[in-house]
């Protein structure tokens, strides 16, 4: 591992001693390569139902599958430093926790995550447990081009962090449509 | 029993919005209606708080042919702490519409607060609610409304819509936004009689 990469894994630790949610995880490269195979997964079927007329009149649809990408993206590059959030408010922890790690290798994309994540949740909940409707087609348009910056960045530096060499190429370049 | 803490403290929901509108702009001067439109109060209740709020002296009335008209004194002695007490209290819906006032049409074509923050049922906790009739993202509303968001120390959920995309929903008897548009309202850019009609087309 790189130098920044032992550091947020120190980093990570220290938080640990403090907050028992953080959990270990043992077989971290396995693990992460595993969680970005699934988020690039979801990021392929959120780019689907955003494109296919059948589900024109659904935003959320594909709004809710391009927020799984992002979760389990971040869960992987989480996982790749050997630590993952788990009970209460864990999505927001690792979306938070991920921001913070890529902030040293990549400040400008880890902003766009940082600043973007409880919009993101937000929404999401409301998908999840509350309603129909609730993303507009600018909101998913503006939402798309957060996961084309997003996702392969996180993607990349998993692959770096866990020494996967050299990264399969669906793991760098995520095909994820611009929907202007 | 009061509602808020405003209320609890004024007497009315009206006399710490009308001095915080006054306030929001103090070189300028109003009209009753301007301020009944401003503050979104009727005429009786604004009439009461401006009266009320000229013999405190935060407020100063001039007659301008045959109307009067109103400014905030900001030389009162009380002016300062006033002003401190009502940012914390009534400054959501300010302070939002100075973080809008950047985004026009077609991003912003009307917006409000809707919620426990129009219904001035919120705590100093609550959150605040923004709905937005425009052309905008949530994601862009998020980061327009970010400095208001640290200034208040609230969360501000908001939401957009198109005008068009609203109208549609709204005729499909959309349960939410019937829900949204049968509440109160406390406008923020626009008026309310601006807003897209809630009609149902069974």
């Amino acid at each position: 591992m790189d130098a920044e990469a032992v550091d947020f894994q120190r980093r990570l630790a220290e938080v640990a001693r403090a907050d028992d949610s953080l959990k270990q995880v043992g077989a971290r490269a396995e693990v992460a390569v595993q969680k970005l195979q699934l988020a690039r997964r979801w990021a392929h079927r959120a780019s689907t139902l955003a494109t296919i007329p059948e589900f024109a009149d659904d935003p959320d649809f594909a709004f809710a599958s391009m927020y799984q990408a992002f979760q389990d993206a971040a869960d992987a590059f989480l996982c790749a430093h050997g630590w993952r959030p788990g009970g209460d408010r864990a999505h927001q922890r690792t979306f938070q926790l991920a921001a913070a790690g890529l902030h040293p290798v990549d400040p400008e994309t880890a902003t766009h995550l940082h600043e973007s994540e409880r919009t993101l949740r937000q929404a999401r909940r409301e998908i999840a447990y509350d309603r129909t409707g609730v993303v507009s087609r600018r909101d998913l348009q503006d939402f798309f081009a957060l996961a084309a910056r997003v996702l392969p960045a996180l993607g990349r530096r998993t692959c770096d962090v866990v020494e996967f060499s050299p990264a399969p190429a669906d793991l760098v370049d995520w095909a994820i449509p611009d929907l202007a | 029993m009061p509602t808020s803490v405003a209320q609890a403290l004024f007497g009315s929901e009206t006399f710490p919005r009308l001095v915080t509108a006054l306030a929001a702009e103090p070189d300028r001067r109003f009209t009753t209606g301007e301020l009944e439109a401003r503050i979104g109060a009727s005429h009786d209740s604004t009439f009461r708080a401006l009266q009320r709020a000229v013999v405190t002296g935060l407020v100063a009335r001039e007659r301008v042919g045959r109307q009067f008209v109103y400014c905030i004194d900001a030389s009162s002695p009380i002016f300062p702490e006033i002003k401190t007490l009502l940012s914390k209290l009534s400054g959501p819906a300010e302070a939002l519409r100075r973080a809008l006032a950047g985004l026009g049409p077609p991003e912003v074509e009307a917006a409000f607060l809707f919620g426990s923050a129009a219904r001035a049922q919120d705590t100093l906790a609550s959150d605040l609610d923004v709905f937005v009739v425009g052309d905008v993202s949530r994601f862009a509303l998020a980061r327009q409304l970010a400095g208001a968001e640290r200034e208040l120390g609230r969360e501000v959920n908001a939401m957009a819509y198109p005008r068009r995309e609203l109208i549609d929903r709204l005729a499909a008897g959309d349960g939410f936004l019937h829900e949204v548009w049968g509440g109160p309202k406390l406008m923020l850019v626009g008026r309310e009689d601006g807003l897209p009609a809630a009609v149902r087309v069974e």
